[in-house]
């Protein structure tokens, strides 16, 4: 394989690391071979960057970004009431999981529902001031705390955003309490889910868990722990559990 | 229920007529599921914004209108989430043997470096436009950290090495009118 084909395998990524060692040794110590190849990635950002038409779209779509974003520049922060309901939410399903363990040698769906269920992006900034996008607006009321109309927000905003406003419905419905609701609603998502994927299987699993329909969340569960993600590792946990 | 303000086709037109109001439309629409995408897979909101960028720019770039199957989002999430797994993947691998060379070769003279690369990139362009439609398109998709599986199949190659023969030879034409042409020496950045 000749040169520019390497500097092509290692510019694309998929150069072996053995065989970037070695390229980069061989670079070291000639500086021709420097330039070659960073002729080659210049000219193949040249490609990618496009012609003037396209540099001219990109200075456009530049203006527009910066524009998009003042909108959304001031930072909005959780409030402290959420934080403090959110972690006396934890505080008591952590201390109500302890007194189960206690009383109970076997982690029932319930228990571990309530140990594993976290409100989703509590660690999230939603950001905007005056001109909030409608959802970043019932983001905003969801992590208020102000469920019901956030829920309400979702609802409504679903025609143009089936998935989010779906995923986001559901989350309303377990903060809740409506698991069969919050259940309905991620199933039926979860098919043609792009954008949320992972997460709608990881609080779906958790209403199969809550309403111990054990057989359904152990094969949500295993199809998670099987993954790539940040739920895989509390997956592996409850699987472990559950047996 | 609220009412759609704008119908999948008027989307992609917005986009391809380079409409302001529609583009900033579509932002709010993606901007979310894209942010926590990158957020959530090693990158920092300015990436977000670079990636949602350059989702446009893959869609205004192809040459053949897209025949849409989902929605306009959901198409646009799928480019956008192709794009930054590709890019992570490059920046995976890249790592400190670029930045060793790009800081071994330091530009020692005081010249425009930003003229002569503008005089780059249109001397690059022109030759890349005199070569054939199909190395074009192949270069396009290596420029953009296309796998080499993903190019095979994007361009309906009948194989892999097929697909490394042909962008060794559409690589070596384009290198090879570039270094012939007469202008390249004197616009060679302290090379």
């Amino acid at each position: 394989m000749d040169y520019n084909d390497r500097f092509l395998d290692f510019l694309s990524g998929e150069l072996s690391d053995e065989d970037q060692n070695k390229l980069s040794e061989e670079l070291n110590n000639n500086k021709e071979l420097q330039e070659d190849l960073l002729l080659q990635k210049e000219i193949l950002h040249t490609i990618k960057m496009g012609d003037d038409d396209t540099m001219d779209f990109r200075s456009q779509l530049k203006d527009i970004g910066n524009d998009f974003l003042e909108d959304k520049k001031s930072t909005f922060r959780i409030r402290p009431m959420y934080w403090i309901a959110v972690a006396s939410v934890i505080t008591i399903f952590s201390i109500s999981t302890f007194l189960g363990l206690l009383s109970n040698d076997r982690f029932m769906g319930d228990q571990m529902f309530m140990e594993y269920y976290e409100p989703y992006g509590i660690n999230i900034n939603v950001r905007g001031h005056n001109d909030f996008t409608e959802i970043d607006k019932a983001i905003e009321l969801y992590q208020s705390g102000n469920t019901k109309s956030a829920l309400d927000e979702f609802q409504r905003l679903k025609i143009d955003n089936s998935e989010m406003s779906g995923f986001f419905s559901a989350l309303c419905q377990i903060e809740l309490g409506n698991i069969i609701e919050a259940e309905r609603e991620l199933e039926l998502i979860s098919k043609d889910a792009v954008f949320y994927s992972e997460h709608i299987d990881w609080y779906l699993s958790l209403c199969y868990l809550k309403q111990e329909k054990l057989p359904e969340a152990k094969a949500l569960f295993q199809h998670i722990a099987e993954g790539n993600n940040e739920y895989a590792d509390k997956a592996i946990r409850i699987l472990k559990k559950l047996k | 229920m609220g009412k759609l303000r704008y119908n999948n086709n008027e989307l992609l037109e917005g986009v391809y007529n380079r409409d302001s109001r529609i583009i900033k439309y579509i932002m709010g629409l993606v901007w979310v599921p894209v942010r926590d995408l990158v957020l959530q897979n090693s990158g920092k909101e300015d990436d977000a914004m670079n990636l949602i960028q350059e989702g446009f720019i893959a869609i205004y770039t192809k040459t053949e209108k897209p025949q849409l199957t989902a929605s306009f989002t959901t198409y646009f999430y799928a480019i956008c989430r192709n794009i930054w797994l590709n890019e992570l993947r490059i920046r995976k691998k890249e790592s400190s043997v670029l930045k060793n060379i790009e800081n071994a070769v330091v530009i020692t003279e005081e010249v425009d470096e930003e003229q002569l690369y503008e005089k780059r990139r249109q001397l690059y362009l022109k030759h890349f436009k005199n070569i054939s439609k199909v190395c074009q398109d192949l270069l396009k998709l290596v420029s953009k950290g296309f796998s080499n599986e993903d190019i095979t199949a994007e361009l309906a190659f009948s194989s892999l090495q097929y697909m490394k023969n042909r962008r060794t030879q559409c690589n070596k034409k384009l290198l090879d009118m570039i270094k012939e042409d007469p202008q390249y020496k004197a616009l060679k950045y302290g090379l």
